[in-house]
């Protein structure tokens, strides 16, 4: 038997956010955060609600804060005791469920993507590349960003937009220099701080620096 | 209610929804696309991201398309695709996509060979599916194609059969859209969820295509066909089900050996994925399974030769023993250890009847990818899915025709339909969907999994007949977040999924390719051009025999 009790987040019925403890039986020791909130929904309540798809960190749908940290519930062992929230920084629609309609809009207004099809037909794949192209959209990173607000997204992108500008500007392919886009999502408004990212990805190193990088030396 | 009025309304953002979307909206049309999750996802997303490619030898594809289907194939649709359209996994590297490169020539796409193809023509993607999504996403976004993101199709609307629109419903906002539309196609994907959990599908494939088809009058064809792919994780139980390969990854020295240590099968690794799959289930069946329902999978013997060496590194490329690494362990991952496995349901080869437009029978409805059926016939082959996605949906997209006559659904025409959906749930709750859905699962694979027979099939129509009975009794209360109705809607979906995929394998009184009769255990030839067609009257489902007559000249 495992018998933990732990806390989530729960919308009530006056758009309030608050903690509702529960006791489960997860069966095992390995049992995930996602199993546990579906132990919840299918033997407790059935009107919890969080977003998952593909039980095996491959759909990003399951990004939660978990213990104060964003993290895939799906991926992550439950404990006893935990605290189980949405993601910061972004609208809560209910529970742990936050918004994520507006990627698709800003991907549009900052017209993240290639005009041109490509004319070489084939090159060799690069590292950084490779790695930036793992991004889920699970939209963690944004939720740590202390530059990150969703109301003045005009002015500082985030880090997840930026890694998508980064996706375009390293591709094995490309020939185009996104760097002035870069700085008109404001890349160059981050301040002295790491982005995070459950899937490993370097985005300071890698979606950051070398527009900021750039953009120095253009302006030099 | 907001009424808007499209050319062509496409439903779902797999890779068939946003290729036919693409394709329609380059010639010109108005498009909108409608999907419950965001743009993008679905089970494309988690795939693997292999992906066939007909530029080689065309009668050899075809020969082995034929066998995996065990020719209950629409010959027409191979011939079409295999022969006739043009290779679009060209176009995907043209927008981004990347394949993997061989070593040996960095700048040369490498091509394997998955389990039942005779040559190599495979390309392995660079990060799975998500790269195969995101390529096309970006396409779609240029082209500033129309959506209703996180937003569920509820009905495909019909007038003297033919197309007149789609009504959906935003569940977050409590909101209904009325869409007028000349053509609607239906990309909802598979129904993975009709199994959970013993499928790698995404939450969201439940059969929503289906019923939308089949309710606005449309036919479907070898529902009884299911896939069921080999190697199924077991425990834990929150990633049971989630796939590791077909019958190859257990590599060319890699054996299966039941809970009393007997090899029960010597080399798996050049079997079908229906002999594999079958063989675990009857021993499973006959008490000789793992503690945890499942059976042990050996490869061990492979990192003892250099061609079982290269098998796993495969497996590795495409992300594969990441999956086995949670559930087992390092050990395992490496294959220094044996694992469990179980079947597990992966892929629907059952589906709408189209014809070589992607028509069904309601003039202006359109089917695509996994909601479209006859390409596989009683069987699929890996990486076949998306390539027979890819091509088929470009092709419908490129040919989609609008309905002749001109018929315009009125506000008052919707609002109509909006009020017969929201007044068929009046009753009081006695369980969650939630709950149901999960009852059903466990019903579907134990009744209609792997091995069925007639006295299953009998019990699980009986106990789908009980969902039905509570869901007629549910309430709904049509205010802010609604996602007990979402919940609902694709409840009823499964349970209509299911109930053809029911009547369909009580009808087919023989085994072929995936679906097996344990009380009629062998292929019969009178099957042979047979296929099983389920379709809507008055109320009643209904499953009918259809003579197939077309006949391929593998010689021409
Ligand atoms: C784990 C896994 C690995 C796989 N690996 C491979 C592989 O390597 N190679 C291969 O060829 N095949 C593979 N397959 C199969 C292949 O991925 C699928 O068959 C294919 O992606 C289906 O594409 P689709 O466009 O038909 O549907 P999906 O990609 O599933 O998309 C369905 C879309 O419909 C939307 N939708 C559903 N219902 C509604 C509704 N009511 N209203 C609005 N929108 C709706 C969903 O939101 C989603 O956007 C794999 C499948 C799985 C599950
Ligand atoms: S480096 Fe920039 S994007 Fe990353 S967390 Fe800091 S401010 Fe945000
Ligand atoms: S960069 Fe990492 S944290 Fe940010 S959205 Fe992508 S996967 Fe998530
Ligand atoms: S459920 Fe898909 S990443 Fe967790």
């Amino acid at each position: 038997m495992n018998n933990i009790t732990i806390y989530v987040s729960r919308t009530t019925s006056d758009k309030e956010n608050k903690f509702v403890s529960y006791e489960i039986n997860t069966g095992h020791e390995e049992a995930t955060v996602l199993e546990a909130l579906q132990t919840i929904q299918e033997e407790i309540d059935p009107t919890l609600a969080f977003r998952y798809g593909c039980r095996f960190k491959q759909c990003g749908l399951c990004a939660m804060k978990i213990d104060g940290r964003p993290l895939m519930a799906c991926m992550t062992k439950i404990k006893d005791g935990m605290t189980i929230e949405p993601l910061d920084k972004i609208p809560i629609e209910k529970d742990v469920i936050v918004e994520r309609k507006f990627i698709l809009e800003k991907t549009r207004t900052y017209k993240l993507y290639r005009e041109n099809p490509f004319r070489e037909k084939t090159a060799e794949i690069n590292l950084p590349y490779e790695i930036l192209n793992r991004c889920t959209d699970c939209q963690s990173c944004l939720s740590l960003c202390s530059n990150f607000h969703i109301e003045k997204m005009d002015e500082f992108a985030g880090p997840l937009f930026f890694v998508k500008l980064a996706q375009l500007q390293f591709h094995p392919l490309n020939e185009t220099d996104y760097t002035q886009k870069a700085e008109e999502m404001g890349v160059e408004k981050c301040a002295d701080c790491t982005c995070r990212c459950p899937y490993g990805i370097p985005i300071k190193k890698l979606a950051i620096e070398p527009f900021i990088n750039k953009l120095k030396e253009i302006k030099e | 209610m907001k009424v808007i009025h499209k050319d062509v309304v496409v439903i779902g953002s797999g890779i068939s929804g946003l290729m036919c979307s693409i394709r329609a909206k380059e010639r010109g049309l108005n498009v909108l696309v409608v999907s419950k999750e965001p743009i993008s996802w679905g089970n494309t997303r988690i795939s693997g991201g292999i992906i066939a490619s007909n530029e080689f030898d065309k009668q050899l594809f075809i020969e082995d398309v034929l066998n995996a289907g065990r020719k209950i194939n629409q010959f027409d649709l191979v011939d079409l695709i295999i022969n006739k359209l043009p290779n679009e996994v060209e176009t995907l590297e043209q927008w981004g996509h990347t394949f993997l490169r061989s070593k040996n020539e960095p700048d040369k796409k490498e091509y394997v060979q998955p389990g039942g193809h005779s040559e190599p023509r495979t390309l392995k993607a660079l990060n799975r599916g998500i790269s195969i999504s995101n390529t096309l996403k970006q396409k779609f976004i240029s082209l500033d194609i129309d959506v209703l993101e996180e937003v569920l199709a509820v009905n495909v609307l019909v007038q003297e059969k033919q197309i007149a629109g789609v009504l959906c419903y935003d569940w977050k906002n409590d909101e209904w859209f009325g869409v007028n539309a000349g053509a609607v196609v239906l990309a909802c994907g598979g129904a993975g969820m009709i199994y959970y959990p013993h499928t790698d599908n995404m939450r969201s494939a439940t059969g929503d295509g289906y019923a939308l088809g089949l309710r606005a009058g449309a036919k479907l064809i070898d529902m009884e066909q299911i896939q069921f792919i080999p190697f199924g994780i077991v425990s834990p139980r929150g990633m049971r089900g989630l796939e590791v390969g077909d019958t190859s990854a257990a590599g060319p020295y890699g054996k299966l050996v039941n809970q009393k240590g007997e090899v029960i099968e010597d080399r798996p690794f050049n079997k079908t994925r229906e002999e594999i799959s079958r063989l675990i289930a009857i021993e499973i069946e006959k008490g000789n399974g793992t503690p945890n329902g499942g059976i042990w999978l050996d490869p061990t013997e492979n990192l003892e030769h250099k061609d079982g060496m290269e098998n796993w590194h495969h497996w590795r490329s495409i992300g594969t023993t990441d999956t086995i690494r949670n559930a087992y362990g390092v050990k395992a991952s490496k294959w220094e250890e044996k694992y469990e496995v179980s079947p597990t349901q992966h892929y629907v080869m059952g589906g709408l009847h189209v014809n070589t437009f992607g028509e069904t029978q309601i003039q202006g409805l359109y089917a695509v990818g996994e909601n479209a059926s006859g390409f596989h016939g009683a069987g699929r082959i890996g990486s076949m899915s998306l390539f027979e996605a890819l091509t088929f949906s470009a092709h419908v997209g490129n040919n989609i025709r609008l309905r002749g006559k001109k018929m315009t659904l009125t506000k008052q025409d919707f609002i109509n339909e909006r009020d017969i959906m929201m007044t068929a749930y009046e009753g009081v709750n006695e369980a969650h969907p939630v709950v149901l859905k999960k009852e059903l699962g466990m019903m579907m694979w134990q009744y209609c999994g792997v091995i069925r027979s007639e006295e299953k099939i009998e019990t699980l129509l009986h106990g789908i007949h009980e969902l039905e009975e509570s869901v007629k009794k549910m309430k709904v209360n049509f205010h802010g977040n609604n996602d007990f109705f979402l919940h609902l809607f694709e409840l009823e979906s499964m349970l209509l999924t299911s109930k053809a995929v029911a009547i369909s394998s009580l009808m087919r009184k023989e085994s072929r390719g995936s679906h097996y009769r344990s009380d009629f255990p062998s292929e019969n030839l009178w099957w042979e051009n047979k296929n099983i067609i389920v379709f809507n009257e008055g109320d009643e489902l209904k499953a009918e025999l259809m003579p197939n007559e077309q006949h391929y000249d593998l010689r021409q």
